[in-house]
């Protein structure tokens, strides 16, 4: 058997199935996007760009992508940088670092839907939050945290910054260790303390890693889903609706698949002109 | 070769037997929790030793994505044979044909939320109503009289809401999906209002009755606690709420919690007193019209809502009552609940109902939050509500 064959043979399994569960829904999503196609009626007309220009003048959809925006450039900052100073502590082995790496790690291997209904009720009014808040001298929300429309998406998001540190913080150290020891010696050698040595050798040396966690964390973070699912449902009054989950309602709850898909691609667009956006500034700062 | 014949012969009359007997039926239900689910698996077993050769498979459902579970399976062709639904959800399914139609001679307000143009497209298994909840201890710790009409309502929310932080006068929902339109709901029939007009042809929503029955939910909801309705209730169970409008369920539970303060039933009044119009739901059973077993599937939706086995469940639910009139009931607060029932409204039975109570909630919750006044959400949307239902060709 000739090579080509033989390769071809071996990576048959993953091309049908990239196919079959890849490549064929999301081609018959982009044709459903330009449908009113509904899913309990099983068919749906051919109508153009509707879905599109409907969509761009939704309200309802243009606020689940502001807060989707919100979201992605309220939480990315803040997760990076907490991750970062972690994972520097940690790779100082200060007295107890294994513990505080499994510790930061934790959150991101429990479900989400537990994650948030834990966060639900600690949101809540008489939840702990809530208590401590009002002990701290501070007024919470009458309500509680998930009940205020200027509370509920912060409240998301600084779960959502607990819960993906772990993650991060594993990537960032994968990353320090990777840089040569010689240098941190040498440094050490010239006097240079923690902040010098991080300053001029880790953090310039993991420029290939912020890239991967920003990219990563940007794509996850224009998904996020569960957490509106389970807390909040988009309420109250869409401060917490994302696109994903705008996708969803009007999809699934509402069966207008055609409408949902033609969000889905609008949200398609979104993230890929991002990604290349961060790749191309990413490749710029490396070429120069 | 006469031995392989006889032995394939008794083996295929051994499998065989009735067309509409054998097979495995799929039952899609939402009681999962360890009070009811045994009694639904003993029914289901009842139903199957009646019944040699068929099979019944149980799918538990939750409120929470039931309906869209329901709905991704007849999108995908794979539907169960029979299934639960919501008494506002059977239009839905029934106007695509997706349900089978049956006969019955249940009293004809039980079955008008299955109704479609005319037909029957369920059988009602257990029925509910809202009723209100008063904590009589934080009354009288507040110094006022058990109110008979809406304006004492808001006077005795007004008082108990100034007996502190920890106390609350009124339960207000949060805006949780398919909750908060059953508490406005209340207040808007019994000020004589509609949703929609009786040829449901056009929405009603912007007209003076609809407006006034929002403004006072507001007023109550100012001097309350806004929460899901699991968080209102277990208020409700500490002594914190003074009013809560709620099912039998949370009877169940004062008399399982052994509360320490009095509580008292009250039918919804209507707006200078008496008794007012609630919220008329229940769980009904329905037929896949493509099914393949779909006579047995018909035998097994009309087993399950049989007069014993309803009344089974809703003593294993401890709230509810069997469809079927001239029931006895010697708990007091259970007549209560009764009479409320016989006082009570389904929501028009369209197939726009999931869309048209998204809007409904939307406007109440557009209202408490302060992003308009009752008139303003409630005339937008009626727009909304209007724009759909002529886009949609489904009025009679």
């Amino acid at each position: 058997m000739r090579t080509k064959h033989k390769i071809l043979l071996f990576t048959l399994p993953w091309i049908v199935y990239l196919l079959v569960f890849w490549l064929y829904p999301i081609s018959y999503s982009l044709y459903l996007s330009f449908t009113d196609f509904k899913l309990l009626q099983g068919s749906g007309d051919f109508i153009g760009f509707t879905n599109y220009s409907n969509l761009l003048s939704d309200p309802v959809f243009l606020t689940s992508l502001k807060n989707t925006f919100y979201f992605v450039f309220g939480t990315i900052p803040v997760t990076t940088v907490l991750a970062l100073i972690f994972a520097l502590l940690i790779a100082e082995k200060i007295p107890g670092h294994k513990i505080f790496q499994a510790a930061y790690f934790i959150p991101s291997i429990t479900a989400m839907v537990v994650i948030a209904l834990i966060f639900y009720n600690l949101y809540s009014r008489g939840g702990y939050l809530f208590s401590l808040c009002q002990i701290a001298g501070l007024s919470p929300p009458e309500n509680g945290f998930l009940q205020s429309e200027k509370t509920a998406l912060l409240s998301i998001m600084a779960m959502d910054v607990w819960v993906a540190i772990g993650y991060y913080v594993l990537i960032f150290l994968a990353g320090i260790k990777s840089i040569p020891i010689e240098l941190y010696e040498a440094a050490r050698g010239d006097g240079a303390g923690f902040f010098r040595r991080s300053a001029s050798i880790t953090i310039p040396l993991l420029k290939s890693t912020f890239a991967f966690v920003i990219v990563l964390n940007t794509i996850r973070s224009f998904q996020i889903f569960v957490e509106i699912f389970v807390m909040t449902s988009g309420r109250p009054f869409n401060s917490t609706l994302t696109a994903v989950f705008f996708i969803f309602e009007r999809g699934i709850s509402r069966g207008s698949i055609g409408y949902a898909s033609a969000a889905a691609y609008i949200l398609f667009i979104i993230l890929l002109t991002f990604s290349l956006l961060q790749f191309k500034l990413i490749n710029v700062r490396k070429s120069a | 070769m006469r031995y392989f014949c006889l032995i394939s012969l008794v083996l295929g009359l051994s499998c065989s037997g009735s067309k509409n007997e054998t097979g495995t039926i799929r039952f899609w239900q939402f009681w999962s929790d360890v009070n009811t689910k045994p009694v639904v698996e003993k029914m289901v077993r009842d139903f199957e030793i009646r019944n040699p050769g068929v099979k019944v498979k149980i799918t538990d459902l939750t409120w929470a994505n039931g309906h869209d579970k329901l709905v991704i399976s007849f999108a995908a062709d794979d539907p169960p044979d029979v299934m639960e639904l919501g008494s506002d959800w059977i239009a839905e399914f029934a106007s695509e044909g997706l349900l089978a139609d049956f006969r019955s001679d249940l009293p004809e307000n039980y079955l008008a939320p299955a109704k479609w143009r005319g037909d029957l497209y369920a059988l009602p298994w257990m029925l509910a109503s809202r009723i209100f909840y008063f904590n009589l201890d934080l009354l009288d710790k507040a110094g006022v009289e058990v109110p008979e009409n809406r304006d004492d309502l808001l006077k005795a929310c007004e008082k108990i809401d100034d007996l502190g932080e920890d106390y609350f006068g009124f339960g207000c929902n949060s805006a949780e999906k398919h909750r908060l339109y059953k508490k406005y709901l209340p207040f808007l029939w019994s000020n004589g209002g509609n949703i929609m007009s009786p040829d449901g042809k056009t929405c009603e929503l912007g007209s003076e009755q609809a407006i006034e029955a929002l403004e006072c939910y507001l007023k109550i909801c100012d001097c309350g606690a806004i929460e899901s309705q699991r968080r209102l209730e277990e208020y409700f169970i500490d002594g914190k709420l003074g009013f809560i409008i709620s099912g039998g369920w949370l009877l169940n539970k004062l008399k399982r919690s052994k509360v320490n303060f009095e509580y008292r039933l009250v039918p919804i009044m209507n707006p200078s007193g008496g008794t007012g119009i609630s919220f008329f739901g229940g769980e009904y059973i329905a037929v896949n019209a493509k099914s393949k077993n779909l006579e047995t599937a018909k035998k097994l939706a009309k087993f399950l809502t049989q007069k014993e086995n309803s009344q089974a469940l809703c003593d294993a639910a401890g709230f509810g009552f069997p469809p079927y009139p001239g029931l006895e009931i010697t708990d007091p607060q259970k007549r209560i609940l009764a009479f409320q029932l016989e006082n009570s409204r389904s929501a028009p039975p369209t197939p726009l109902w999931v869309y048209i109570e998204q809007d409904i909630e939307d406007a109440i919750e557009a209202a408490i939050y302060g992003h308009g006044t009752a008139e303003e959400v409630l005339l937008r949307a009626a727009k909304t509500i209007d724009a759909k239902l002529k886009s949609e060709d489904y009025a009679d």
